[in-house]
């Protein structure tokens, strides 16, 4: 490198960027050019003056600067600056958020078209069933043998409840049985229970009643009822009962309530009740009485036969209780559906009981 | 967080703001937009070490964005035969800084200011150059001019 290069070089401020080799090379050339050597020495003089000018320089000696923030956007002062910095800032983002803005409309308010599946898939059924069981009592000329057996219960969709629906299972209230004796007492149990596929309602389940009424004479019953979160017990479920003579029939009902308390407002109620017992098979009124049996006692009037009543000729497609095959959505729960509200069962079963009269042999008078 | 860069940092932005516009009038407001720049832009700073350099960039940038603007300066003639006249009566080795600041006024502000970054900032032409927008080797004819005046002007 030549002397006039390398004054170049010093000149501009070179000799500060250096690499060790070219730094030796320098110093070699210094030692032996002091034409270099004095322009080196002038340059490093005036970096010195410059550097020791700009350590203590400050244009705005004593001065402090205070930086003012500028208004964060993290942190609007008012709701809509709020609602203005949560918005999205691509269109994309801002679709995505109206969409799901509709989508939660949709699923807030009530009335829109909705697709039924939809609701029928997180519903199910709820049913409530009982069953009341009686048999003679332990004094009766045939102690512990059936009287008879009764069962009730409804089932219902919970696609389209209302609000406070009530769900009442109703022992058939007009069933009838009809004896020729003076006297029966009777005792058993009854249990009504509610199930549900679901628990999105709660359900209060205030109790039922059980009514053992004889035509002309009023029995006594007593029972102790014991009602729990789901469920109904009476046991022991007792009465007795004076059959009047001639026409001598023993009223049977029993109803049991289960009111739905839904947290929010549903759709339309549908109802799906059904006519069953726990066999399956339709269980009417006319009840299975048992032959006239020839032990009948003397007096019995033969000739006027109690009506049967409230008996319900209609017959339900057969079913399962809901109790032993549950169904997950309302199209299974449909299937059990009858249009009659009656849905209960009884029969005697004791079909040598002396004193009862069969209907049927009076319908044939 | 940011107060303490600000403290720490104000006097280099304030020197390169002078540097550019050589007046001390508007240099609060001209320091309020560097690192109001810095502030809103610190996420693009990968690596917080290098903040001073950082800065410095966005003040150069920020300094002679303003002024190509058309920014109005204070700035008061300066005579320049008169303050070369005053040089040439120091003769000492000694000088004051008044001296050195008047004798840097004479320069061309943008040479001023490539020879404090290249020289007092330790800055290679290279990185001079992208901060001031323009070539290295007009960079480097910049400092090369300033650098000879300043080795006349202050001789002993």
């Amino acid at each position: 490198m030549t002397c006039e290069e390398w004054r170049q070089r010093l000149e501009a401020g070179d000799d500060l960027d250096l690499a060790p080799a070219e730094q030796k090379a320098l110093a070699s050339h210094l030692a032996t050019c002091p034409s270099c050597q004095a322009a080196w020495e002038a340059q490093k003089r005036a970096v010195r003056r410059l550097r020791e000018f700009y350590r203590s320089f400050d244009p705005q000696p004593g001065q402090v600067f205070q930086f003012t923030y500028p208004s964060d956007p993290a942190s609007p002062k008012s709701l809509w600056e709020w609602v203005v910095a949560l918005l999205p800032r691509s269109s994309f983002s801002l679709a995505m958020v109206g969409a799901l803005a509709l989508l939660f409309l949709y699923l807030l308010l009530p009335g829109l078209p909705r697709d039924p599946q939809r609701d029928r898939k997180n519903y199910g059924w709820i049913a409530v069933y009982g069953k009341m069981t009686a048999r003679h009592s332990k004094d009766s000329p045939r102690p512990g043998k059936p009287l008879l057996r009764s069962t009730l219960y409804e089932v219902r969709t919970l696609t389209e409840l209302s609000a406070d629906s009530v769900i009442k299972a109703l022992l058939q209230p007009d069933s009838v049985f009809q004896f020729d004796t003076g006297s029966v007492t009777l005792e058993g149990t009854a249990r009504f229970t509610v199930a549900t596929t679901t628990n999105r309602w709660p359900i209060e389940f205030p109790g039922g009643q059980i009514i053992l009424q004889g035509t002309s004479t009023h029995p006594e019953v007593s029972a102790n009822i014991h009602i729990s979160q789901r469920e109904v017990v009476v046991e022991p479920l007792m009465g007795s009962v004076l059959i009047d003579l001639p026409s001598s029939s023993l009223k049977v009902s029993a109803s049991q309530t289960a009111v739905l308390r839904p947290n929010h407002d549903p759709l339309i109620a549908t109802f799906s009740p059904s006519l069953f017992d726990s066999s399956g098979e339709f269980q009417g009124v006319p009840p299975r009485f048992p032959s006239r049996s020839s032990s009948a006692q003397p007096g019995t009037p033969s000739d006027t036969p109690a009506p049967s009543q409230g008996t319900n000729s209609a017959s339900p497609p057969a079913a399962t209780f809901p109790g032993t095959q549950p169904h997950d959505d309302a199209s299974s729960a449909s299937t059990l559906a009858s249009p009659t509200t009656a849905v209960a069962t009884a029969t005697i079963d004791d079909a040598s009981e002396p004193g009862l009269t069969n209907p049927e042999d009076f319908l044939r008078q | 967080m940011f107060d303490r860069l600000v403290d720490r940092y104000q006097r280099l932005v304030r020197v390169t703001a002078w540097n550019v516009f050589r007046q001390t009038r508007d240099l609060d407001d001209i320091c309020q937009e560097v690192f109001l720049k810095a502030y809103l832009n610190l996420s693009s700073l990968a690596d917080p070490a290098r903040f001073k350099g950082w800065l410095l960039k966005i003040a150069v940038r920020t300094c002679l964005d303003i002024k190509r603007q058309g920014f109005q300066t204070a700035e008061t003639p300066v005579d320049f035969q008169e303050d070369w006249d005053s040089a040439d009566q120091k003769a000492s080795d000694e000088f004051s800084a008044p001296e050195v600041k008047s004798l840097l006024e004479t320069l061309p502000a943008e040479d001023g200011l490539i020879i404090w970054l290249k020289y007092v900032q330790g800055h290679a032409y290279e990185e001079i150059a992208g901060m001031v927008g323009a070539s290295e080797a007009a960079v480097r004819q910049r400092a090369s001019r300033a650098m000879k005046v300043l080795r006349e002007r202050l001789q002993p």
